[in-house]
């Protein structure tokens, strides 16, 4: 993951990411398992949705707050790298990669859960 | 318009206080999970770690107060329920025995969550023009980076 190029999408990806979390700061919190019932419900949900029901179960899944920088800033955090090689590898559906990434910072007992968000992440993507 | 008008804003008054009582209620959980690890804690930081939780838990459950009487001021009901606010908590409750370091390490992540909270919660207080939520939630925000710093201080 030390090697990850950016390109201007995944700035303009990130962007996106940061300006939400920004956002949903003071929202309540969203259990994994909630998260996962609305992501998996049979209505089409808007690429900004899904956003949010991942951001805002990020810190359960990994059982820490996120090192996501404000809007704007330069400097990529590590989570922030994680996140674009998440949503990358789950658009060109490699799903290997998929399961490294959440295993290796994805609490045990969310990570079921949290594949079925990962699953719905190319419609961010997209 | 007066100055106090000029601070209860009755239309834009109850995103406020949603977002007062998310910071409230996050201040509640954490108020009693640094009271259950000011009992609890054990290991040789013993006695910096005891009053450090005691130190935490005294000023969360001032702040409550302080947050809920915002909240009353800007004409609002709190829902006092600890039920509530453990639903609506993006800090949780912790019923198992944690070592010493563990319970370090929980405490950062509620603070790091509570400094969030407050960040966004002013945010919204400055969308709406309410300063005097404003000042309430960078104070607290402040408080609760200095007590992250306090705690990652004791991991490194």
């Amino acid at each position: 993951m030390g090697s990850l190029t950016l390109h201007k999408s995944d700035f303009i990806f990130l962007e996106r990411v940061r300006a939400c979390a920004k956002e949903v700061r003071a929202y309540p919190r969203l259990d994994m398992f909630k998260a996962c019932q609305l992501i998996s419900m049979d209505i089409e949900l808007l690429s900004s949705e899904v956003l949010e029901i991942l951001v805002r179960s990020l810190p359960q899944a990994f059982g820490r707050h996120l090192a996501i920088q404000p809007p704007g800033t330069l400097h990529v955090s590590w989570d922030e790298k994680w996140l674009l090689s998440l949503v990358n590898s789950v658009s060109i559906s490699d799903y290997d990669s998929v399961k490294f990434l959440v295993k290796s910072v994805v609490k045990k007992n969310h990570r079921r859960d949290f594949f079925t968000i990962a699953s719905e992440l190319w419609k961010i993507s997209a | 318009m007066d100055a106090l008008e000029d601070n209860q804003n009755p239309n834009s008054s109850i995103e406020v206080t949603d977002a007062i009582f998310q910071g409230l209620s996050e201040t509640a959980v954490t108020t009693m999970l640094a009271q259950n690890f000011h009992w609890n804690v054990t290991g040789m930081a013993f006695a910096p770690l005891h009053q450090l939780f005691q130190d935490i838990y005294e000023d969360h459950f001032d702040a409550q107060d302080s947050l809920a009487e915002r909240t009353r001021a800007l004409g609002s009901f709190v829902d006092g329920s600890l039920a509530s606010m453990i639903s609506k908590s993006k800090i949780e409750e912790c019923s198992e025995r944690l070592t010493d370091k563990e319970m370090i390490k929980e405490m950062l992540f509620a603070q790091e969550t509570l400094a969030s909270t407050f960040a966004g919660v002013s945010d919204i207080a400055i969308k709406n023009g309410d300063k005097i939520t404003e000042d309430l939630c960078v104070e607290r925000g402040l408080i609760h980076e200095k007590f992250s710093w306090f705690l990652r201080a004791h991991m490194e």
